[in-house]
């Protein structure tokens, strides 16, 4: 394509018109020699500019896919669409799993368990209560004794 | 009962008393068919739901009062008179007859209990139930104890103008000390029922061991399997299974019960094959004589959650 480009342009006399004319004519004859030529960037040549735009990102992208061998597509495809809806399965299963067990251990456990806590705080604060009143031998029987003159 | 077990076994001869003891065990009462299942049922936490206020009043050593509120959406709200008066006749510390027990609401719905002991081996229960100024249902029962078996007769809805009603025949037998069989005879007779009556027959057996007790019943409705162990003072366990043939489902339940009486503490909870949670906490908030209760139950499948609280005054 570069070479046609300047073909017209080393010719000063052939006339604007005249290129776009003979870049029609020129580009299928062009082509064999120069298949792999890319667009310059800046040209100005319109009918070149439309090969580009008909070929989107995507279409490019997709048409590259082509190198690959059909089984090889399909394959590949599902195990993508397979692992995809897989992560999705497990994430919810993961999801309603852990609400059902937080759910079920807040209605079987979480009271228990805080009434326990609960029960054995107070039990240690009455022996801190004894012990800060009575002296450390209370606190260590568990029971009230008369103050005794060595504990004293 | 046990003391009045040995008052009643003949004096075993001086000459050989251990050898006599090995042939012949000593058989207790079994109890009754109603309370086969008892033990098992009571670790289950029966769950509520909506606010539930009740004030237990003693007037003196033998009636005593109680209003309820029930406030709640699933069930309709409402306030109930109870009554129970206990008599006179005392057959042990525990025991005193007849107990009668009421129910009423303010339009009129009333339930009704009354339980007589007659001697010690017979006693008799009546059970009746109001609704719309209706008798919807009443329930004629009667118990023999004997040495080593129990046989029960209860009559329910006997309705002599239209013909139909439900007798029920229990029976069950200590076979050695730790088991117990027995069998119940269900006939029903009526218009309603096809062919104009039917009978159903089920076998029932108990195996007691010191720390835990297996009961099944299995008939032809359907078997119920149900096995109780005390772990230790605190925690209990209790597993049933029921099977209903008509319906073909099966439900089997897991429960436990924690008792803490250091921390005044009641705890029930249990799980169901049908993915359903639920748990009963009874605590009494001393030094008032008041008791809380407070009820959870969650059910999976359907997305369900009742949640109830009580409080008893008296």
């Amino acid at each position: 394509m570069a070479d046609i480009e300047e073909v017209p342009a080393a010719a000063p006399a052939a006339a604007p018109g005249a290129a776009p004319a003979a870049a029609p004519a020129a580009a299928p004859a062009a082509a064999q020699p120069e298949p792999l030529a890319v667009t310059k960037a800046g040209s100005e040549d319109p009918a070149d500019l439309d090969d580009d735009i008909d070929e989107t990102l995507a279409e490019r992208l997709i048409g590259l896919t082509e190198m690959l061998p059909a089984p090889v597509r399909t394959a590949s495809g599902k195990v993508i669409q397979g692992s995809v809806a897989g992560v999705k399965g497990a994430y919810g299963l993961l999801c309603s799993s852990s609400w059902v067990f937080f759910s079920s251990a807040a209605i079987l456990f979480a009271p228990l368990i805080f009434e326990i806590e609960r029960t054995q705080m107070e039990e240690m604060h009455k022996q801190q209560q004894r012990q800060i009143l009575l002296g450390p031998n209370a606190a260590v029987s568990g029971s009230m004794m008369p103050p005794q003159a060595a504990g004293m | 009962m046990g003391n009045v077990m040995a008052s009643s076994t003949p004096p075993a001869p001086a000459a050989a008393p251990t050898e006599d003891k090995a042939a012949k065990p000593v058989l207790e009462n079994p109890g009754s068919m109603d309370e086969l299942h008892k033990a098992c049922k009571d670790v289950f936490p029966v769950n509520f739901e909506g606010a539930k206020i009740m004030v237990n009043k003693g007037l003196s050593n033998h009636f005593q009062i109680s209003h309820t509120l029930n406030m709640s959406s699933v069930t309709p709200s409402g306030y109930r008179f109870g009554a129970t008066y206990v008599g006179t006749k005392q057959f042990s510390p525990t025991e005193a007859f007849p107990v009668l027990l009421g129910d009423i609401d303010p339009s009129g719905n009333l339930n009704a209990n009354i339980i007589h002991q007659f001697s010690e081996q017979v006693r008799c229960k009546f059970v009746a139930q109001v609704q719309n100024s209706k008798f919807m249902a009443s329930q004629f029962s009667a118990d023999y104890r004997g040495r080593d078996f129990t046989s029960s007769l209860t009559m329910a809805n006997i309705d002599l103008i239209n013909d139909t009603g439900v007798i029920v025949g229990h029976y069950l037998q200590s076979v050695t000390p730790r088991v117990a069989l027995g069998a119940e005879l269900a006939y029903q007779y009526g218009a309603q029922v096809p062919g104009g009556q039917i009978a159903i027959l089920s076998v029932a057996g108990k195996y007691k061991a010191p720390s835990y007790t297996v009961s099944g019943t299995v008939g032809a409705a359907g078997a119920h399997l149900c096995y109780w162990q005390k772990s230790s003072d605190q925690i209990q366990f209790g597993c049933e299974l029921e099977t209903n043939l008509r319906m073909q489902e099966a439900v089997g339940s897991v429960g436990y019960q924690v008792d803490l009486p250091k921390a005044n503490l009641v705890f029930r909870g249990t799980v169901d094959s049908n993915w359903t949670v639920g748990a009963v906490l009874e605590k009494k908030l001393q030094p008032l004589p008041f008791t809380f209760a407070l009820s959870g139950m969650l059910n999976h499948p359907k997305s369900q959650f009742r949640l109830g609280c009580g409080l008893i005054i008296g």
